[in-house]
């Protein structure tokens, strides 16, 4: 009797044991010929795992973090972008101030020298890399706006002189140039918070245009000089940045299966009985019944639905949840690149005027501040991103899949005013063209290496690269 | 002996021709109180805007458009030799630089406590030169609380009105 328990408690164990082993060689992925494995599938589908970077993104969220923060305390003016470290924080703390700001009814306008003014005191101004529909930010932060400003890319926040319970915010209408104040009831000792981040951080000088008066030449004496628009933030120190080298991970693309498959998965191809070819370039490309997806041999990953009507199904419920939802599949591709943390992308398209189901997107990458500009030769795209989506779904995808480490080299740029020193004379001494921005950004100098530019925009829409550069030992300290 | 004296004249005329020449080279290190330019087109001073100037910020940006070429140095008040002395930057060399083809020029200075005489010397070549002279004067923190007691009385001080 007791033989027969114990075999009976065997077997169990045994049946146990199997299940168990089954479900392992199931439910794993590697065990996979290809990588691909419906029970994983499923498993992945039911759990999130395979959604992770979606559930992780919200591009609600996304859409509210500026470009650029600049903390101004009286002449100092301390820039943050997205690499900075206290960005996120406050960042989450503003959007406290614009929840807040759309249950205020105390709005009112102002004059141009009041947000001029501003900019000169203690004050935290925000500005996107496009324009912002405000009706289609607000719903962002699921409220509703009931001012006049129609688009804006920019605003300014201050605290009240009198009470610091309230916190002024300037929003400024990019279209008409209109600027509306509305009354915050939010605590504004943050702006305070800020100013105290800011003073240990400047190693940079920077004075906007309109403090050094280089805005107009109406008062000169002297009239062959450059004019800056008014809010150009200049830098007149010198800007030191590395080189960066390019690590194209597509260059033996055919070999690295676990390279390829989650980009696949991703897409929604079959990972099983894919159709794939390798070009004489080294290029792979896999063929579906709508669609190819190309991995370059220049590290650019290209889909193209062959099939208009059958693109990538993007939420289509309304305009708006059609672009976060695209917004979202963007960066769940940017999650299966191999980037340097230190790498960040921006929306670079204006999407204040997209009415239907059908727009394009594009996004550029940045790195240390500097934005990385494609030869459209090389890499057959201007931008790091480019997105086609047509009634609802994306038809067209590219993106610059490289990565972009430090390179043993320093370049000193030189200030702002020596890159504009450089500049065409024609270009200068024109009355009709204004510098309407100037920044640095990573140019393709040689095999595999990125330079860094100052690059100058003018009121035409031309941008020219400035080549000042001079290279200094790579133990320079480098922010 | 009549020969020897006119070269020695012609020599000594030449030397004295040529320290212009070596003052515009290199920058004086000094310049007397009274300096004075011999032109007034070179240079348009943008910030401060007027002369007299008045600021509770210690670090100062002097901007100026000016003629290409033009090489812009900046000096200050020293009261106890009666001249102006060169100001320097961290590394100990001359704030001094040329203006490029844009016309532009920026330089941030800092303050002192008080009235700082601020001289602009703008040389074009040996016998052309501008001189602006800037009175800025820093409010410290004790006289801007000590006047901001003084109207708090009213309401609102003069920190807040300058807030």
């Amino acid at each position: 009797m007791k033989i027969e328990r114990l075999k009976s408690i065997l077997l169990i164990i045994l049946v146990i044991s199997s299940i168990v082993l089954t479900a392992n060689k199931w439910f794993n992925e590697e065990l996979w010929p290809e990588g691909y494995s419906f029970f994983s599938d499923v498993k992945n589908r039911l759990s999130g795992d395979n959604n992770k970077a979606k559930a992780e993104f919200s591009p609600n969220k996304e859409v509210l973090r500026p470009a650029k923060i600049i903390v101004n305390n009286l002449s100092s003016h301390v820039q943050y972008t997205k690499s900075a470290e206290n960005y996120d924080e406050i960042c989450d703390e503003i959007t406290g101030v614009l929840s807040s700001s759309l249950k205020s009814d105390k709005i009112s306008k102002v004059e141009n020298e009041e947000w001029d003014n501003l900019l000169k005191m203690k004050s935290c101004y925000f500005s996107y890399p496009v324009i912002y529909d405000a009706s289609y930010f607000a719903s962002q932060l699921s409220g509703k706006y009931t001012g006049s400003v129609k688009y804006f890319k920019e605003f300014i926040i201050t605290e009240d002189p009198r009470i610091s319970s309230l916190t002024h915010l300037y929003l400024k209408d990019s279209v008409t140039g209109v600027i509306e104040k509305i009354v915050v009831d939010y605590d504004s000792r943050i702006i305070k918070k800020y100013i105290s981040y800011a003073k240990n951080e400047t190693n940079e000088i920077s004075y906007y245009s309109f403090e050094l008066n280089f805005d107009t030449e109406d008062k000169s004496k002297i009239k062959d000089h450059a004019i800056i628009e008014r809010d150009v933030l200049i830098n007149i120190s010198e800007k030191n940045l590395p080189k960066l080298s390019e690590q194209n991970i597509f260059k033996n693309i055919a070999d690295n299966d676990s390279l390829y498959t989650p980009i696949l998965s991703y897409f929604q191809y079959n990972t099983s009985g894919i159709r794939k070819y390798v070009e004489s370039d080294n290029s792979m490309v896999f063929v579906e019944n709508y669609g190819t997806l190309k991995l370059h041999s220049n590290g650019v990953l290209e889909y193209k639905s062959n099939d208009k009507t059958k693109g990538i199904k993007l939420d289509n419920s309304s305009v708006n949840a059609c672009l976060n939802s695209c917004m979202t599949f963007v960066n769940g591709v940017t999650m299966l690149m191999n980037k340097n943390p230190l790498l960040y992308y921006e929306i670079s398209s204006d999407i204040h005027d997209i009415q239907s189901l059908s727009f394009n997107m594009t996004f550029d990458y940045y790195i240390n501040d500097s934005k990385i500009i494609f030869d459209e030769k090389k890499y057959n795209t201007k931008n790091a991103i480019s997105v086609e989506v047509e009634n609802g779904a994306i038809v067209s995808y590219t993106q610059v899949f490289n990565s972009y480490l430090p390179y043993q080299e320093t370049v000193n740029c030189g200030s702002a005013i020596n890159a504009i020193d450089n500049l065409n004379t024609d270009k200068l001494t024109s009355k009709d063209e204004k510098i309407t921005d100037i920044f640095t950004a990573y140019h393709y100098n040689k095999q595999g290496i990125w330079t860094p530019l100052w690059y100058i925009k003018d009121s035409k829409g031309n941008t020219t690269a400035i080549k000042t550069e001079s290279v200094v030992p790579s133990d320079l300290e480098v922010q | 002996m009549a020969k020897l004296k006119f070269l020695t004249a012609c020599v000594l005329i030449i030397i004295l021709a040529s320290m212009p020449l070596m003052v515009g080279a290199t920058s004086a290190s000094s310049l007397p109180a009274y300096y004075s330019g011999t032109v007034d087109y070179l240079i348009d001073i943008r910030n401060p805007e007027t002369i007299v100037s008045t600021t509770t910020n210690r670090n100062c940006v002097i901007s100026a458009v000016a003629v290409k070429g033009t090489k812009v140095t900046l000096y200050a008040y020293d009261p106890a030799t009666g001249s102006y002395e060169v100001l320097r930057n961290s590394w100990g060399g001359k704030l001094e630089s040329y203006v490029g083809s844009s016309g532009l020029y920026v330089q941030q200075i800092t303050l002192k406590d008080g009235l700082n005489s601020i001289m602009v010397v703008a040389n074009s070549s040996t016998v052309t030169y501008e001189v602006v002279k800037l009175e800025i004067s820093l409010l410290n923190k004790g006289y801007m609380e000590n006047v901001n007691g003084n109207f708090k009385s009213n309401g609102i001080g003069v920190i807040d009105i300058f807030h």
